[in-house]
């Protein structure tokens, strides 16, 4: 575009300074944790660590099997999660889009209903409890986050667009509805699938309240629950007397988990995403 | 590769085969009943979940007509019809929070929509560039942070002593603001907090839609003589239309659903902000925490997700009867 | 291809961290205990998992003491951690999942009069056994020691329908609000004197104008830190407070005063002591005194701990409590009480135990629960054994006479929930500064003058529509009143007492006539 490098310039500030804006809160947090406590309360938050301090940091990994066992936990219900989802919710979609299928219409009706009406917590609650006999197991912090109704919609909805004259030469070639969901659907829908994997998978990255319902071994924590444990333990403990009570958790502490909770994953996301949105945009640079 | 090549390649792997049609109307015809077999098992593993978190648990939507006392469970307690849904419109402070939860939910979805589009927009002039990459990244970064955790910086912001933004103010001369004691500024912090979230996904979504539309129509517009601005409305936005709009519908079947985390743990439940901050989703849970009423709660939810339905039905119908001849936008 | 089978691998490497996935998880200890029942008596208390890292041990020595005493059944004790107890309770509950004893407390979590309105617990004084057709007081047949070391009108604050549904947790039922100050700045500046003649929050001002003013002279350097932004020395100032004036408030607005012999009903926000409180605090705000910001407690602790607070307005004052203050907060704290001591209604139900009714079918079980309660609420030992943990395992004597014990370092087996298990009288003391806080507490609590209103229970449920709404409201209107912030008082109070009439308070105010006059008569 000839437009000139002179828009470009103008258009990269604008960018960067709104990713910086972004970015800000992390640095904030980031330098809290790296701040001596006191200085922290007395002088405040700010973007570059006030006495610049470890002890937060070498308070957790003076026991790190709490923090270690979760993140095996959350890596390997996201990843299992997620990828179970994507198999059950795009099979349900890619029969949903197909013109021809029978039950299309009873399935709208049976996923908008769905969506209308929720049971609420308690049913919920007894389902899994009393039914299911879940709680505490490992299964049951995969099992809510797996089908998206939002998700299938959108799922439907691409679906629907691919172009069917390809999937009837295929069929008039004798290829079974299996085939063609394994060699054409899935490769042509990658962008649907990728950006509802991302959805589904910080969906599952971020769940606390699944733990909070049914999770009562420590082992089974997830990385956000215990997150939301130890921040929300130090309020509680700073209302209550407490003689002779193990360490309070400090605000840098807290901070400190916050950055090993979710530095990593972002970390992780930043070298993905280069795929995730190759994925997502795919097919269209031509 | 692209379809096209894709869908060439192909052909040349597949033998062709020459099928009478009568012959080619059974075998469609028995194709059809087992390809229908096909998808019906296709569908089975996700409509089974369906069936198990939802539909069995949905006879909790009965806990909003009845006295429900939990010894009694659902059945066994008594039929009141609709009197557990009359606190929603009874006092001024609930219909309050109704209309904060629809006007800001709209405020959101106006601003996010128009703010991810500017920055989609932005981003595919300069997409050629590897940075771009870094933007997007950057941008999708806050949605790994819970809201417990915005709250404490969001606090770090806005603390009346310490805050960044005051010692900025203090800085530049001007007077220190107890932020959390006014509500009139909260609507905007509120939002920046949302689109600090938000504009993430919009962005993207739009971007990869608009990498979508063929580089031909923006070359030939450029020899027209169309700047960047003419191109964005002319070109752009029509073609990613229908993304745009599936967005807006179901942001709009939530309306009447407020962010939670957002609404409760950003504002510190500071009663001074109620005003302006109080959603419906917050005055129910005071009113759950205080009373222990499922009843209420669930009637509250029951009213939430039928309302917002009935806006989406609405506006479903709407877009439908807008959407040119050629193409129908709607959801269903 | 590639992408796949990097997810094929990482799927398999996830299926085999979740092997167990269907196997329940271990975390409950089970023990060769005895055999009343087919299962122990399960029992939910409140407090960090991660503390109470050796429950397994104490379950199992538990019991053996138990057994020793004569008592059959089993008991199984499970610590569930503090942000999830409310939640985790409220579903256990609405689900009815069998359970046998948990904590709740009057307003805080597992609260008592939802818990009674839903049926969730068993009536302690009429309990229908199923066996024998006869309606039994379980309280005075099982647990008669228990029953006799509350006073009767005591227990009367926790009846609701001519039922006591929970054993009250005995601990201080009287909430005198006051001061804490920092010793060494009082020591410095020779104010205890002063402090002692306190009698009136008012008489607080001329006391912090003097401190306010050392600090601004530096006579108090290195004793008080403060920065350069931060211009308030004391905190909290939680003067506007019903309780600093006397109230017994049966709700947010309506209350009567603790010694009133008429009984009246009064709008506490139009009465004359919201206004001279809001007065008061407004002229502390206006000097500086007090912080403009409502931080949240952790940061509160931390400003204590820097020394940049030098008092404290507005805390709970109890017999022993300041070595708890200066465990919390640093520092060395001297206590003065100000608003009167008296026993209202949500006094003494401030921590229960209840029995669930799940198992109301068996009677075993509910017998047990309360013959369980009554060990625990009578024998020292076998309480100190859940609320300290074994002796020479998690703690150890430091004066045997004086009830004094030390705390092993590292110790497994840290609750510090005394309130929750029982008759917190009967703990050993941690610090040598605390001795004797017990019986003066206990003291405190017998000699208190009980509250005109003291026994009667508002049922919230004919008027929780308005209730709603007046909760609000009030934290709308009355909260830039409560913290000072308000220029133009008479106006807001104004526009605040119309709210609550535009807001269902006539009917609330109607409503808690009726149900007042009725229990009035009755008595």
């Amino acid at each position: 575009m000839k437009s000139g490098s002179w828009s470009k310039i103008i258009i990269h500030s604008l960018l960067g300074l709104i990713a910086l804006a972004a970015l800000i809160p992390f640095l904030l947090i980031v330098a809290a944790s790296f701040s001596d406590e006191m200085a922290l309360t007395v002088k405040g938050y700010s973007l570059w660590p006030r006495d610049f301090n470890l002890s937060a940091y070498q308070f957790i990994f003076d026991k790190p099997g709490r923090l270690l066992r979760a993140y095996g936990n959350t890596i390997a219900i996201t990843v299992l999660g997620t990828s179970l989802s994507l198999v059950m919710m795009s099979l349900f979609a890619y029969a949903l889009s197909r013109q021809l299928f029978r039950f299309r219409r009873i399935y709208g009706i049976f996923l908008v209903v769905a969506m209308l009406f929720s049971g609420g917590l308690v049913p919920y609650y007894i389902l899994v409890t009393q039914v299911l006999k879940l709680q505490n197991t490992f299964i049951i912090l995969l099992l809510p986050n797996l089908i998206g109704l939002y998700q299938i919609i959108i799922l439907t909805a691409f679906f629907r667009q691919l172009p069917n004259e390809l999937f009837d030469a295929a069929r008039v070639d004798g290829a079974g509805e299996w085939r063609i969901y394994g060699s054409l659907v899935v490769p042509m829908g990658k962008p649907a699938l990728a950006t509802v994997g991302l959805m589904i998978a910080i969906l599952y990255w971020n769940n606390w309240t699944t733990p909070l319902y049914f999770i009562r071994d420590p082992d089974l924590y997830t990385l956000q629950y215990l997150l939301y444990q130890v921040m929300r333990d130090a309020e509680i403990l700073a209302l209550e007397p407490q003689i002779g009570a193990s360490q309070l958790p400090t605000q840098a502490t807290t901070m400190a988990m916050a950055v090993l909770a979710t530095g990593p994953a972002a970390f992780g996301f930043f070298f993905a995403q280069k795929y995730l949105v190759r994925g997502i945009t795919m097919g269209s640079l031509k | 590769m692209t379809d096209k090549d894709r869908t060439v390649k192909y052909r040349l792997r597949m033998p062709k085969r020459s099928v009478s049609s009568r012959g080619l109307k059974t075998k469609m015809g028995q194709d059809l009943r087992s390809r229908n077999r096909v998808w019906l098992l296709m569908t089975l593993p996700a409509a089974l979940w369906i069936l198990l978190f939802r539909y069995l648990t949905m006879v909790g939507v009965g806990i909003a007509f009845v006295d429900f006392k939990p010894r009694k469970g659902i059945f066994g307690s008594d039929f009141v019809g609709l009197q557990n849904f009359t606190f929603l419109f009874s006092t001024d402070a609930v219909l309050q929070a109704t209309l904060n939860t629809v006007l800001l939910n709209l405020l959101f979805i106006v601003v996010t929509l128009a703010f991810s589009l500017a920055l989609a927009f932005l981003m595919f002039q300069i997409y050629s560039s590897s940075i771009s990459r870094v933007y997007q990244a950057v941008l999708l970064l806050p949605n790994f942070i819970s809201y417990v955790i915005v709250s404490y910086f969001v606090f770090a912001l806005l603390a009346t002593d310490n805050g960044m933004v005051n010692g900025v103010l203090q800085g530049l001369g001007m007077p220190r603001v107890a932020w959390y004691t006014e509500p009139q500024y909260w609507p905007t912090i509120l939002l920046i907090t949302h689109l600090w979230t938000a504009m993430g996904w919009g962005s993207l979504i739009y971007l990869a839609a608009m990498l979508g539309i063929d580089n031909e129509l923006f070359e030939a517009a450029e020899m027209d003589g169309a700047g960047r601005g003419r191109q964005f409305w002319s070109i752009t936005l029509p073609i990613i239309l229908p993304i745009v709009v599936i967005n807006v519908l179901l942001a709009l079947g939530s309306i009447f659903n407020a962010d939670f985390g957002l609404f409760f743990l950003v504002t510190r439940n500071q009663g001074l902000l109620y005003p302006t901050t109080d959603v419906l989703d917050t005055y129910i849970y005071r009113a759950l925490t205080t009373s222990g009423d499922w009843s209420m709660a669930s009637a509250a939810q029951f009213y939430q997700s039928v309302v917002g339905f009935l806006l989406l039905l609405t506006a479903n119908r709407l877009v439908k009867r807008i959407g040119g001849r050629d193409r129908d936008l709607s959801l269903m | 291809m590639k992408g796949i089978v990097r997810l094929l691998v990482l799927a398999v490497f996830g299926l085999t961290m979740g092997l167990n996935a269907f196997a329940q998880s271990n975390v409950l200890p089970t023990g060769p205990w005895s055999k009343a029942l087919d299962t122990p008596l399960k029992w939910y208390l409140r407090g960090s998992t991660a503390d109470t890292a050796d429950i397994g041990m104490i379950n199992e020595k538990l019991n053996q003491a138990l057994e020793t005493r004569g008592f059959k059944a089993g008991v199984q004790i499970e610590f569930i951690n503090r942000p999830d107890y409310a939640t985790k309770l409220n579903l256990i509950n609405a689900s009815g999942e069998a359970y046998d004893l948990a904590l709740g407390t009057e307003a805080w979590f597992n609260t008592y009069p939802a818990a009674v309105q839903n049926q969730y617990l068993i009536n302690l004084t009429a309990y229908k056994n199923p066996q024998t057709g006869k309606t039994e007081n379980l309280l005075k047949t099982y647990a008669p020691k228990l029953w006799a070391s509350i006073p009767e009108a005591t227990w009367n604050a926790a009846k609701i329908k001519d039922g006591i549904y929970s054993v009250i947790n005995k601990q201080i039922y009287v909430f005198t609000l006051g001061v804490s100050f920092r010793e060494d700045v009082m020591n410095v500046l020779g104010l205890k004197k002063e402090l002692d003649a306190v009698k009136r929050y008012e008489d607080l001002t001329p006391i912090m104008d003097k401190v306010y003013k050392a600090i601004k002279s530096g006579a108090l350097k290195g004793k008080v830190e403060n920065s350069e932004n931060l211009v308030s020395v004391f905190n909290t100032c939680d003067l506007v407070n019903p309780l600093n004036a006397g109230f017994d408030m049966f709700n947010s607005v309506y209350g009567v005063k603790y010694d009133d012999p008429s009984r009246k009903l009064v709008n506490w926000y139009a009465s004359a002591d919201f206004l001279r409180l809001v007065n008061l605090r407004k002229l502390w705000m206006d000097k500086g005194y007090c912080p403009a910001d409502v931080t949240d407690l952790q940061a509160q602790i931390n400003t204590y701990k820097a020394g940049q607070y030098v008092m404290d307005v507005g805390r709970a004052v109890k017999p022993g409590g300041f070595v708890e203050q200066g465990a919390r907060m640093g520092f060395s704290w001297y206590e003065k009480a100000i608003s009167p001591a008296y026993v209202r209604t949500a006094g003494p139900t401030a921590t229960l135990t209840g029995i669930s009714s799940t198992n109301e079918k068996d009677p075993n079980r509910v017998i047990s629960a309360m013959k369980l309660l009554e060990v625990v609420n009578t024998d020292a030992e076998v309480y100190n054994i859940i609320a300290k943990g074994l002796e020479g395992v998690h703690w150890n004597w430091a004066d045997k006479s004086k009830n004094l014990i030390k705390l092993v370092e590292g110790s497994k087996y840290n609750p510090n929930v005394d309130w929750a298990i029982g008759n917190q009288f009967n703990a050993y003391y941690l610090d040598a500064k605390q001795v004797g806080a017990w019986a003066d507490t206990d003291k405190l609590n017998l000699t208190s003058k009980p509250s005109v209103a003291l026994g009667f229970r508002f049922d919230m449920v004919p008027v929780k529509t308005e209730l709603a709404a007046l909760d609000a409201t009030i934290k709308a209107n009355a909260d830039p009143l409560t913290n000072g912030l308000d220029p133009k008082i008479p106006d807001s109070i104004k526009k605040l007492l119309d709210n609550i009439e535009k807001s269902g308070g006539p009917k609330v105010l109607a409503e808690l006539n009726k149900q007042f006059d009725a229990w009035k008569t009755g008595k």
